[in-house]
């Protein structure tokens, strides 16, 4: 099975500045679920800029459904079409002037003849819940609402992989919840989702397949049960243990796995 | 429901033209009848239709635009203060006039007030007023989205309306922006005294621009993970014109027309 995105060898440097990624190898199945942890400036950002096709690698190339990308017009747009970005700031995404016209700006790039890009459109708003926002303007609504539109502008273009940068940043706890929900339904599609958090509890939470960023390299890609395990890798990447992992450890010390959200932790707690 | 803040005063139109009763209204329906109305009632140059143009616009703001009747005089208040302010220099007259309403001296300056005078302080405000009304009946009922709509259709370079949308967008960041700055400064202090307050402002200025600068360089990169390829294309919907919304619109304009009529024709 062709992986949907492949990075092979990528480095990649700001105009002026350090390294930011080096040597990146990734490859991502179709529909899978992944999070990207790490700090602040050890490299997710640019990551997600370089598979979007946003940065071109100075290194390595990006393969998307098997096939190299490279600068041409056509190979961007359709690297641009199968991967999308939704960005942390939503504010810096949401460009148009009202809300359904907001969605239609991606598929109106593909060239989508005009039923083609409204059919697109309505079918977005609805699976994120924004049938009756059409008309509204983006600047009178909630930063939750506003999320569920940069969500929508990224499934009208209908991707293969959304990768999302820090989503629950600006978010309240309700919104967190909401925002779940969808990424639970996104999956369901088939869509291949990305994740990148600062917070491990809902990293947890989200996928099985932890992707460690620290200081523009990739020091792990596997199973969050053994990331969380390791503790010299969680301290060069910064990172900390989920709580009920923390608690679990706590309660029965020396183990070899501990539960890292509320359901497996219930579990863990009657077993033996 | 959702509640964002937004700063009263500067756009308290938007709001109300978002939230407007008539914002299903044909743009190009709207925009004919306000500018039609303006002509009519600037071209008159009488009071009775000036201001009954100012009242009829005023109700129809009021009932069928569904803005209330307190937010609709505080926004008349500066049009008003601004015209009254004027009248008054035109109502007094230099020098003595025989016959004159009322008298003003001034140490060696006389004004009065004359029949004359009087009519044409009256006339000019009225006029004013109705044309200040036919305007604000346009600015309270048309979001602005449907307002660049139009402009596209009245063919204005297709540059300026895409320059028209982004600004109009980030309007919003940037007031938003200065307006957490701003209130984060006032926190420490920092418009404590004139002096202070322009140097703070200053300094925000600047901060703001290179806020945007930042910022474009990320907007940007946002149009271009989507597709964007240097043109700016959405896909809008603008309500269309219906006989239910023209019919009575032409009727309007046609009652205005009778009236002028009748007023030159010293029918009343």
């Amino acid at each position: 099975m062709e992986p949907i995105l492949e990075l092979e060898h990528v480095s990649y440097t700001y105009p002026d500045g350090p390294k930011a990624v080096e040597d990146l190898n990734v490859r991502i199945a179709k529909g899978e679920r992944a999070a990207v942890l790490g700090g602040n400036g050890a490299g997710k950002s640019t990551f997600f800029l370089l598979a979007c096709g946003i940065l071109q690698p100075d290194e390595g190339c990006v393969k998307c459904g098997g096939r190299q990308m490279t600068q041409k017009k056509k190979d961007l747009l359709e690297q641009r079409r199968r991967i999308g970005v939704v960005f942390q700031e939503a504010e810096n995404q949401i460009l148009a002037v009202t809300v359904e016209a907001e969605v239609s700006f991606g598929p109106m790039n593909l060239g989508l003849p005009s039923a083609e890009v409204a059919r697109r459109t309505t079918g977005a708003l609805s699976k994120m819940g924004l049938q009756d926002y059409g008309g509204r303007s983006p600047q009178y609504l909630s930063g939750g609402e506003k999320k569920r539109v940069t969500i929508a502008d990224i499934l009208a273009m209908e991707p293969d992989v959304i990768l999302f940068d820090e989503p629950t940043a600006s978010l309240d706890p309700e919104n967190v919840v909401r925002l779940e929900r969808t990424l639970d339904q996104l999956s369901e599609t088939g869509i291949a989702l990305l994740v990148s958090t600062h917070d491990v509890d809902f990293a947890a939470r989200f996928a099985a397949r932890g992707l460690v960023f620290s200081r523009g390299h990739l020091i792990a890609d596997g199973a969050m049960t053994k990331i969380f395990a390791d503790a010299a890798l969680l301290a060069q990447a910064g990172l900390r243990k989920p709580y009920l992992y923390q608690a679990a450890e706590a309660l029965r010390p020396g183990g070899a796995a501990y539960p890292m959200t509320i359901e497996q932790f219930l579990r863990w707690k009657d077993a033996d | 429901m959702a509640h964002a803040h937004h700063s009263g005063g500067v756009l308290t139109m938007d709001v109300l033209a978002a939230r407007s009763g008539l914002r299903d209204v044909s743009p190009a329906l709207k925009a004919s009848l306000s500018v039609l109305s303006l002509i009519l009632c600037v071209g008159a140059a009488d009071a009775v239709v000036g201001a009954a143009v100012a009242v009829s616009m005023l109700c129809t703001i009021w009932r069928l635009g569904k803005v209330s009747q307190h937010r609709l005089l505080h926004l008349l208040r500066l049009p008003l203060v601004f015209l009254a302010v004027s009248c008054v220099v035109i109502l007094l007259e230099p020098g003595e006039h025989p016959g004159s309403l009322a008298r003003l001296t001034l140490g060696d300056f006389v004004l009065c007030v004359t029949q004359t005078s009087l009519a044409r302080a009256l006339t000019l405000f009225f006029q004013a007023l109705g044309a200040v009304c036919c305007l604000f009946f346009l600015s309270m009922t048309t979001p602005m989205p449907q307002l660049i709509e139009l402009l596209r259709k009245c063919r204005l370079p297709e540059i300026m309306i895409e320059l028209m949308y982004l600004i109009y967008r980030y309007l919003f960041v940037l007031l938003q922006v200065q307006r957490q700055m701003t209130e984060s400064a006032a926190a420490r202090l920092g418009y404590n005294g004139l002096r202070r307050s322009v140097s703070t402002a200053g300094r925000i200025s600047g901060a703001l621009l290179a806020s945007s600068f930042r910022r474009s360089s990320a907007c940007y990169d946002a149009m271009l993970a989507r597709g964007y390829d240097g043109k700016l294309a959405f896909l809008t919907s603008t309500p269309k014109l219906r006989a239910r919304h023209a019919l009575p619109a032409a009727g309007y304009l046609l009652l205005v027309g009778v009236l002028i009529v009748f007023r030159k024709r010293g029918v009343f």
